[in-house]
């Protein structure tokens, strides 16, 4: 599952649902970040390419706002 | 790959604009995208000229939701050239044969202050993070008559939290309702779908618990597949005799399995 988050405050919550296999886009106009869940510390910057291309890999989206 | 994209962000907010970039990836790739459906504050699109209209010209279905723009007092006959209207209902129907989709919230500017600890927001620590669920830490046994309906008995080897756990056939929408802020939306979106399929799953988590009474048109509706998360309903004090609805009891490592199986995921 790929999760969606667009507010800072939802991201301890998805990382509560996120499975280990999932990853999390941080969202905001200025940038994408990319998280993945069992590192959650590390965040790394994409562009709108590879988020598409994220989307089409993981099955599911959810986006928590 | 078909795409169906929702926008639920006033042209001014940045959400719209991050919906509008992501369209134009997709379109850059040689995706498609069926339709743009607009709701919530997202119908302020439809009213004012902004960039999505140009997407109308790529024979891409720009559709406002006439509930939403009702309820912002806008006339469909104010719509901006190449919106149309179309109801959640008609959006589900697409939603269930697309292949990808992605909603587009309102979002604050918020990463680069995680990246850099800027305005005012300090970045997330590891101590900030829960812990990664061991099968065994949520021993919560279920009792056989919890089970949800779907489930049969033997996709019940272990307990919900071991290894092997529920195999669920649930292949509908799954409705995440965990905060109080867009109840009214929620209800509506939930009622929609089931014009479309019998097929729904709500399920209540955190701050989301407080508020199973307010949606207690769902029994009317006949939407059966309402679950409530136990360590939410113990963290808020939930007396579940005290509730309109009666939701089967869900341990969080069970809503975390429950939901990949949906097909369509929404978290209000």
């Amino acid at each position: 599952m790929l999760h969606i988050v667009s507010n800072s405050s939802l991201f301890k919550r998805c990382l509560e649902y996120a499975h280990e296999e999932d990853m999390i886009v941080l969202m905001d106009s200025e940038a994408l970040l990319l998280v993945n869940p069992r590192i959650p510390q590390d965040k790394n910057l994409i562009n709108y390419n590879q988020f598409v291309e994220l989307v089409i890999k993981h099955h599911q989206t959810l986006t928590w706002f | 790959m078909n795409f169906i994209l929702s926008i639920y962000s006033a042209p001014s907010q940045s959400g719209a604009l991050s919906g509008y970039r992501f369209a134009q990836a997709v379109l850059s790739q040689g995706h498609e995208i069926s339709q743009i459906f607009f709701y919530q504050d997202g119908v302020l699109n439809a009213y004012t000229e902004s960039a999505f209209s140009q997407l109308a010209q790529l024979n891409i279905s720009l559709l406002a939701c006439p509930t939403a723009l009702s309820k912002r007092n806008i006339d469909i006959n104010q719509l901006t050239n190449g919106f149309k209207t179309a109801s959640l209902t008609q959006y589900f129907d697409s939603l269930l044969k697309s292949d990808r989709y992605v909603v587009f919230s309102p979002h604050p500017p918020f990463v680069q202050s995680l990246l850099q600890g800027k305005r005012g927001i300090s970045p997330l620590t590891t101590e900030d993070y829960p812990p990664h669920f061991a099968a065994g830490d949520y021993p919560f046994p279920l009792a056989a008559g919890d089970y949800p309906p779907q489930f049969a008995a033997e996709d019940y080897p272990s307990p919900l939290a071991g290894e092997g756990g529920a195999k669920c056939r649930m292949r509908g929408i799954g409705i995440l309702i965990h905060t109080a802020d867009n109840t009214e939306d929620a209800l509506d979106f939930i009622l929609a779908a089931s014009n479309i399929t019998e097929n729904i799953a709500v399920i209540f988590i955190k701050q989301g618990v407080n508020l199973m009474n307010q949606f207690k048109a769902l029994k009317g509706f006949e939407i059966n597949q309402i679950y409530a998360e136990k360590e939410s309903l113990d963290e808020y004090n939930i007396d579940l005799n005290q509730c309109a609805l009666t939701p089967y009891l869900l341990s969080h490592k069970a809503v975390k399995k429950y939901v990949t199986h949906c097909q369509q995921l929404f978290a209000f």
